[in-house]
């Protein structure tokens, strides 16, 4: 599936709709352009984020874009730093962060999205089998979390150059057999340096 | 009951007999092996849980339950009880199972198995090497002077350290050191013989004594048959025997010789008696490769001693910087053992010292580290994901400069402030705002982090003190400068270490905390500094450059008219630099004479250090006062100014440099040495005003240089390029000329592998190198001589550019039209104009 | 564990990728007094990272304003400095 990056703005592509775990999965530098439009769309969105309620990143890859994000909520709305504000991040370093954070992610219906996931997956420091287990249990929350509440996950493909790592795409499998929506998005094949407004 | 005392030289589990085996250095001389009793603890506490889930709680105590039956029904003897502990990361003490093995022996394997069966519970104290519990319970540390009541049977009954880590003058041990070192570097070519050193520290009374032992090895390194290694064996037996060595400090120990010795040791059944301790094993850890902050890191594989510490020069860290003085204290301080503390980064002796903390005060050590980064803003975010202050410096030359230090100051910052993890969070009672951010820091009870680093940063602090103090010949002072350099690292990583992912004491909101803190510092020197009239022309992280308005030039060579200058400019040779756009503001104000106020010396700048310590709570001391100092530009684009790329002469004339080649290790020596020969002909020339004079010396040494590259008078170690590899031979699209020296050397039976490091010399033609480690020299006819040229060019430019107005393509002409014989000799040289600073 | 968001030099340099086809299109000597704009600014990386704006490319703009006007204030006193 290939879509200009242009149709994020727009709401009726990709659409988020509660109750399902939706993935994105697209390469490095498009992703991070996709992650913080999405992240836009659903802070101003009134139906996915209505007034007093926040929406809830959790970061797996140290990739929260908060310029671009302020950026593009500029274009839409002149309160930019109340939008700001109701974006909520959490930064996880480690698989076991990870876990923690989802296990505490509230029981309320605010939407969710973890931004590379598996970043903290790919971690010689643990065995295959110990992440492997903090994967299912993480999906297990997220599954939790999405029969209650919005919840977008972003993933790029597998690591190519990965020392002391056997098969990291399993874990990309796991994630995408778990999902009840995945898009799938290749880089542009002409480079063409634009930015998103 | 017999009582000894001594230092302690080597703890570990004892296999065979139980509790621990420990190595004392007696005072009688004798080397002491003694037993001593000593259950270890681990902890088990239920699955993390949302604190208002009494589900989960109640299927947390289940399972801590499940845990005690499993425990009870195995045979390693084990007590248990249960226990409320403090977890650093949780308001109240949790519920735990404790678990106290008998033998600490057995506490690895039995905790391996646990948590395979037992994965969601949280385990901790569960993974800490013996030396520091012992640490915790005892006080001990590497080196500790001890009194010991054993039976007779050598185990101990009582002990007692008589000394702290924190003594400035230790009694020193007279250890025994056995240094091995190949004849030559055995990457490089295959050593023939081993040169063998041994020696007594401190009052050992041993005479130094030396030996030679022959090798046979091949064209690719490998043992020859023949009887050479079975006389190699007896021999080197028969040396260890005599001396009975307590120190192994070898070449290449670790990748190479011991591995080469152990692997002839057993296929000629001689045993060598490497071991202290005839019954442990040699423990041989393997190498291996990772990444950090984005950086491919190798670290060789390793060879462990019990009883006696094997230390390979090569493989310890820093060993460079501060020897066997510095690992000695870096153990002393952190605990760590020596054999680790040589070869791991400081970084594992922050840990160390933060482990000992936490024990000593009955807080747990989490195995895993669960807490996780609280929820913050998207603004809060940007305000809070900052670093240290880096300023843009006033490029140019300056003269009369005085550079201003905040003394440790990121470790400072945390002990001042009480930052750790534990005192960080939201807004609170009795909490400070941390500068700028929405965090707040509790004051009340001092936190795990001031806590450990604290006596260290006295200690340096005190250190420096006692260095200031001593006269130049006092022997102390190599040792206190080792010392002091090995304090410098820890607290230089302590930082690091608390945004460290996998630092069990880590937390981003503290990390967060000390830079916040670290900016709000500067910015108030900052304006402390302005506000008593001076300039500030530069500022990074902990330190900042002031001067007094004056005293600052941006010098290009003004040639008189006329003179054999005009021949240069006939030839086209371009003479003269572009006044600088972006500091043409400056240039333009330029008065016609230096006109600077003096900074009146070093009591001159002592009302503004006090003035700053006494507004940001820091101290602050002068590094020193520059006659002059140069800022440099970013070499893409000569307007944009570039932090922490400068040089200078202090007042005492010693040089001071930054972000020049000669600072890089991946620069050819010859390079490196040229380019500091210039500096030193800018020292001597005095003071800022006197450099134009030196510029004939300069372009004759850069002559003279060139013209050894030219004639192949460089020895090829002069040309050599060190670099790391960065991924895979294969993994490279086009291949950097540090993967095509990889690649020759992989053919020739010699592979590397990310993080290494690769030797070369640049040659011509394909494949346009050469790898310093191949079997075969290389053809110094062959080297790639206008590639060098333009690296020493490149390199002097840096050093001529600023104080003496000659670009990288002015020198080239210039060069070049003298090599041709154009008739060049500066007329006159104008002093370089001043300007307000 | 590293930084989340790009340096206040990764950007600089960011925002003044997005003007690389508004440069293009310059006449020659139009381009240079940009770049010259540029890199002004770039000389207050430092207060524009403490500053730590939403949006800082408004803060760039104010740092390349401030060195214009350095330059007004110079040439105003060397224009009144001058013998008449």
């Amino acid at each position: 599936m290939r879509y200009p990056v242009c149709m994020l703005n727009n709401e009726t592509a990709l659409q988020l709709s509660p109750g399902r775990l939706h993935l994105l999965i697209a390469p490095r530098s498009l992703g991070r352009q996709m992650n913080s439009a999405m992240i836009a769309r659903i802070a101003l969105s009134h139906s996915l984020c209505p007034p007093g309620s926040g929406v809830r990143v959790v970061d797996g890859g140290n990739c929260f874009d908060a310029r671009s994000i302020a950026r593009l909520l500029r274009r839409q709305t002149s309160e930019l730093y109340a939008a700001l504000e109701r974006i909520r991040v959490q930064r996880a370093f480690t698989c076991y962060q990870m876990l923690t954070m989802l296990i505490h992610s509230s029981t309320n219906n605010e939407p969710l999205v973890v931004l590379d996931l598996l970043a903290t997956f790919y971690d010689e420091n643990a065995s295959k089998m110990e992440r492997l287990r903090l994967l299912e249990h993480s999906l297990g929350q997220l599954r939790r979390l999405s029969s209650i509440a919005t919840v977008l996950i972003s993933s790029p493909p597998p690591p190519t150059i990965s020392p002391g790592l056997d098969a990291p795409g399993e874990f990309l499998e796991r994630l995408e057999a778990a999902a009840d929506q995945v898009w799938r998005f290749e880089a542009p094949s002409v480079q063409v340096q634009e930015r998103l407004f | 009951m017999p009582e000894l005392t001594g230092w302690l030289l080597d703890l570990y589990a004892d296999p065979q007999q139980g509790g621990l085996a420990l190595w004392l250095l007696g005072d009688d001389g004798q080397r002491h092996r003694l037993q001593q009793a000593f259950p270890v603890k681990f902890f088990a506490a239920g699955p993390h849980q949302s604190p208002v889930d009494a589900e989960a709680a109640s299927t947390g105590l289940r399972r801590l339950r499940q845990l005690w039956l499993r425990l009870r029904r195995q045979p390693v003897p084990l007590k248990l009880s249960r226990d409320a502990r403090r977890d650093l990361f949780l308001p109240e003490p949790i519920p735990v199972l404790c678990v106290e093995v008998a033998q600490p022996s057995d506490q690895p394997e039995l905790f391996a198995q646990v948590s395979r069966e037992f994965p969601d519970l949280a385990f901790y104290d569960a993974d800490l090497p013996l030396p520091l519990r012992h640490a915790a319970a005892y006080g001990t540390f590497p080196l500790a002077y001890l009194r010991v009541t054993t039976d007779d049977e050598h185990n101990i009954q009582a002990i007692e350290a008589l000394d702290s880590p924190w003594e400035l003058d230790p009694p020193p041990a007279p250890l025994r050191i056995l240094s091995i070192e190949p004849e030559c570097d055995p990457r490089h070519a295959p050593p023939r013989f081993l040169r063998l050193h041994f020696q007594a520290m401190a009052s050992g009374g041993l005479r130094p004594q030396t030996y030679r032992l022959p090798l046979e090895l091949d064209a690719a390194g490998k043992p020859t048959g023949g009887s050479w290694a079975r006389r190699l064996l007896a021999n080197l037996a028969a040396i260890l025997r005599r001396h009975d060595p307590d120190v192994l400090l070898t070449g290449w120990g670790d990748t190479w010789l011991l591995p080469l010795l152990l692997d002839l040791s057993e296929a000629h059944h001689m045993p060598l008696p490497l071991n202290r301790d005839p019954t442990c094993e040699i423990t041989r850890k393997r190498e291996f490769t990772y990444f950090s902050y984005g950086q491919v890191i190798h670290r060789g594989q390793q060879v462990l001693l019990s009883g006696r510490w094997h230390i390979d020069l090569y493989n310890a860290m820093l060993y460079h910087d501060y020897g066997l003085e510095g690992v000695l204290e870096m153990s002393r301080v952190s605990g760590a053992p020596v054999q680790a503390s040589a070869r791991l980064s400081p970084g594992s002796g922050i840990s160390a010292m933060q482990i000992v903390t936490a024990l000593r005060g009955g807080v747990l050590v989490p195995w895993h580290k669960q807490q996780a980064e609280d929820l913050k803003s998207a603004l809060d975010l940007i305000h809070a994901d900052q670093g240290g202050m880096v300023y843009q410096p006033i490029p140019g030359l300056h003269r009369e400069v005085a550079e201003i230090d905040f003394i440790s100051m990121y470790p400072g910052i945390m002990t001042r402030f009480n930052i750790s993890p534990e005192t960080v969070g939201p807004e609170r009672p009795h909490a400070e705002r941390v500068p700028a951010l929405n965090l707040w820091i509790d004051r009340q009870e001092m936190g795990l982090v001031p806590r450990t680093l604290e006596p260290l940063l006295d200690k340096r602090i005190a250190l420096k003190r006692e260095l200031l103090e001593l006269p130049s010949w006092d022997p102390r002072r190599r040792q206190y400068k080792a010392r002091a350099s090995a304090h410098k690292w820890l607290l230089v990583t302590c930082f690091g270490y608390l945004g460290y992912k996998n630092a069990r004491f880590g937390r981003i909101e503290a990390h967060e905390s000390v830079t916040a803190y670290g900016r709000e510092a500067l910015l108030l020197a900052k304006e402390v500094a302005e506000e008593m009239g001076y300039e500030v022309l530069h500022m990074y992280v902990d330190g900042l450059w002031v001067c007094r308005p004056g005293g600052s030039s941006h010098p290009s060579l003004s040639l008189q008219p006329g003179g054999l200058w005009s021949e240069a400019q006939r030839a086209g040779i371009p003479t003269r630099l572009q006044a600088n756009p972006a500091n043409g503001a400056k240039t333009a104000e330029a008065g016609p004479h230096w006109t600077p106020q003096s900074l009146g010396g070093v009591s001159g700048v002592q009302p503004l250090l006090e003035e700053i310590s006494r507004r940001t709570n820091l101290p602050i001391s002068l590094e020193g006062i520059y006659r002059w100092v140069a800022f440099l530009p970013s070499r893409v684009d000569e307007r944009v100014p570039v932090p922490n790329r400068y040089f200078g002469v202090f007042q005492d004339g010693s040089l001071k440099m930054r972000g020049i080649e000669a600072r890089r290790r991946d620069t050819p020596p010859f390079i490196a040495e040229t380019q500091l020969a210039i500096l030193e002909l800018l020292a001597q020339a005095g003071e800022a005003e006197d450099l134009p004079g030196c510029l004939p010396q300069v372009l004759q040494l850069l002559r003279r240089r060139l013209q050894d590259l030219r004639l192949h008078r460089l020895p090829a170690e002069a040309l050599l390029v060190s670099q790391k590899l960065s991924r895979e031979l294969e993994k490279y699209r086009s291949p950097s000329p540090a993967a095509r020296a990889a690649a020759q050397l992989a053919r020739a039976g010699k592979p590397l592998g990310p993080g290494q490091l690769v030797r070369f010399i640049y040659m011509r033609g394909q494949p346009g190198v050469h790898a310093w480690d191949l079997p075969e020299p290389p053809n110094l006819q062959g080297v790639d001589v206008p590639r060098y040229r333009t690296l020493l060019l490149r390199a002097a430019s840096s050093i001529t550019h600023q104080p003496l107005g000659l670009s990288e393509a002015v020198l080239t002409q210039w060069l070049n039209a003298a090599a041709a014989g154009v008739p060049l000799q500066l007329a006159s040289i104008s002093t370089p104009r001043s300007s307000h600073c | 564990m590293g930084r989340t968001l790009p340096s206040a030099t990764q950007a600089f340099l960011q925002e003044q990728e997005a003007f690389t086809r508004f440069r293009r299109a310059l006449r020659r000597s139009d381009q240079v007094a940009l770049d010259d704009l540029f890199a002004s600014a770039r000389q207050h990386l430092a207060a524009a990272s403490y500053a730590s704006h939403a949006l800082p490319f408004e803060v760039f703009l104010l740092a390349m304003l401030l060195e214009e006007h350095k330059q007004v204030m110079l040439l105003r006193r060397l224009l009144e400095e001058a013998p008449h």
